[in-house]
């Protein structure tokens, strides 16, 4: 494998790696912001 | 067909709760400010959620996809510069804050705070034209990937077309930016399982030496480096980086996320923290379409080469899941991209021809209206119409139709005193001048003269457009100073 291949591969690794880790993160926390949200008194009926 | 029953279970049942969510969620609209962002109470978790999601649609998979498989590893550079671009705005707070702090629902509204309501109008037409017909060609790419990877061929593109352009409509008209927010946010945890499960099997089913090999023998050292690509080079780099930078900061429907923020702080937030996604949201299709490369051959359709990969490798019961999150990318992207041009089109160009503003009930079904008209007019462009050149950069040029000088406008109205009314017309008008003769001359291009022929290079097309709406703004505001002297900002900001 050439090592320009080798090294956008390794780019691409690390960024889907964030990807994930951002987005598992941000669904476990975004339900409380969900519920927070659907919550507000003055919208509630 | 490729699609089994336990397929279809798993789409019926996402598309069923999709929109009953949609609809239950209208209970919250109680006025205009709910129903466009949102009573501007996203806190930073939903924020990115639903930020994101607008950002990815199936068209993302879809140009990304298709750079992949013309253009090898070197287009992998995109996400990169569109991460750097959006930390920039992040962790700068550049525009965004101050949009914020200025509590407007739109872009153009701001050209009436530091301009004058004409400008708005101006500026409100401009934007709506791009986001309209940038966002024309979403329908029929969602449609191809959605008919390549269920197996159905390319005869049922229509019929997935109006299916899901019904949908969306449905729930983004009633519940606007409540509905577009939880929505999001179920549609970013499916899309998300669905991406990690298409790169899995891809990574199970294509060798990576394979695909190093294959990029090598078709496109050579351009395959690697984004500078010796006759795609790509300098010249594209920067005008992908700047206009990232002013997407990032004023693309309406991400810019509107910022804007629904509980406060400037968290919309700075929202845009860092989502920063970091995107060089993954770029990469994970590029390199889906790269591994079509490899496993299909260089003689597949350049659009609908990754789809049918993804829709031979992924097992039963798994392509359920991928079509339920390519369907939710979509729609999270459609609704946004709808509330977002229909309250451009309602608040900027229908009411600024009007000396009195409409009241908040008639704004908000005049927006359902245009939305509702914008959903049908897609259907019909997205049928029609033959783009040129790829995705990726027919997005671009139709999106630099309004950031160039929406970005001349806005980054001068805020960090340069001596903007003034006549500078924020020749920027909005210049801005667009390039990218719509790219989009006029471009089917022309065999019988131009040679020294016209620059204006059919969309990359110098995009960058000449940042550079003429920067120097009209420039231009224009400093040789009329005296008769149109800039107006102060902080005198009229809203409240």
């Amino acid at each position: 494998m050439r090592t320009g291949a080798l090294l956008w591969l390794i780019i691409f690794a690390v960024s889907a790696a964030t990807f994930f880790v951002v987005a598992f993160i941000v669904s476990i926390n975004g339900f409380g912001d969900l519920r927070d949200l659907l919550s507000w008194p003055k919208a509630r009926k | 067909m490729t699609f089994n029953l336990f397929d279809w279970l798993i789409l019926i049942v996402y598309l069923l709760l999709t929109i009953a969510l949609g609809i239950w969620v209208k209970r919250y609209v109680e006025d205009l400010s709910g129903y466009l962002v949102a009573g501007r109470r996203i806190k930073v978790s939903l924020g990115v959620a639903t930020f994101a999601a607008t950002e990815i649609g199936t068209i993302t998979f879809m140009y990304f996809g298709e750079l992949g498989y013309v253009s090898g590893f070197s287009c992998f550079v995109i996400g990169l510069l569109a991460m750097l671009a959006y930390m920039f705005v992040g962790k700068t707070g550049f525009i965004i804050s101050a949009l914020r702090r200025h509590q407007v629902m739109t872009i153009p509204e701001f050209y009436e705070l530091r301009y004058s309501r004409r400008v708005r109008l101006i500026g409100g037409i401009i934007l709506f034209l791009g986001g309209v017909l940038n966002m024309g060609i979403f329908l029929k790419f969602d449609g191809i990937f959605l008919s390549e990877v269920m197996g159905f061929g390319p005869q049922a593109v229509a019929l997935i077309m109006v299916v899901m352009v019904v949908i969306v409509i449905a729930y983004t008209v009633l519940g606007g930016m409540f509905s577009v927010v939880v929505t999001d946010f179920l549609q970013f945890v499916i899309l998300s399982l669905s991406m990690i499960v298409a790169t899995i099997t891809v990574l199970l089913n294509v060798d990576l030496t394979r695909m190093s090999a294959m990029v090598t023998e078709q496109y050579g050292d351009g395959g690697i480096n984004p500078l010796v690509n006759p795609r790509f080079g300098w010249m594209f780099i920067v005008w992908i980086l700047i206009s990232n930078v002013a997407a990032g900061a004023l693309w309406q429907p991400g810019t509107s996320k910022a804007l629904a923020s509980e406060s400037p702080e968290v919309a700075r937030k929202v845009f860092f923290y989502t920063s970091l996604t995107f060089a993954g949201r770029a990469m994970v299709p590029m390199f889906w379409g790269v591994a079509a490369l490899a496993y299909l051959g260089p003689g597949e359709s350049t659009t609908a080469a990754m789809p049918k990969l993804l829709g031979m490798v992924t097992p039963h019961g798994f392509l359920g899941l991928l079509v339920a999150g390519m369907l939710a990318a979509s729609m999270s992207t459609y609704s946004a991209y709808l509330l977002a041009w229909s309250s451009v089109a309602t608040r900027d160009v229908i009411a600024c021809l009007r000396t009195t503003n409409f009241g908040e009930r008639t704004t908000i079904w005049i927006t359902r209206l245009v939305a509702t008209l914008i959903g049908t007019f897609l259907l019909v462009f997205g049928l029609w119409y033959q783009i040129p050149d790829t995705a990726f950069q027919y997005l671009f040029i139709t999106g630099a139709m309004y950031t160039a000088g929406a970005l001349g406008c806005v980054a001068a109205g805020i960090y340069w005193r001596r903007a003034n009314t006549v500078g924020a017309y020749c920027a909005l008008i210049m801005g667009a001048m390039a990218p719509a003769g790219f989009l006029i001359l471009e089917k022309w291009r065999g019988s131009m003269p040679t020294w016209m022929s620059f204006i059919t290079d969309v990359n110098v097309s995009g960058l000449l457009s940042f550079i003429l709406a920067f120097t009209g703004m420039v231009i224009g505001s400093l040789t009329t100073q005296k008769a149109f002297p800039p107006v102060k900002l902080g005198a009229e900001e809203t409240t």
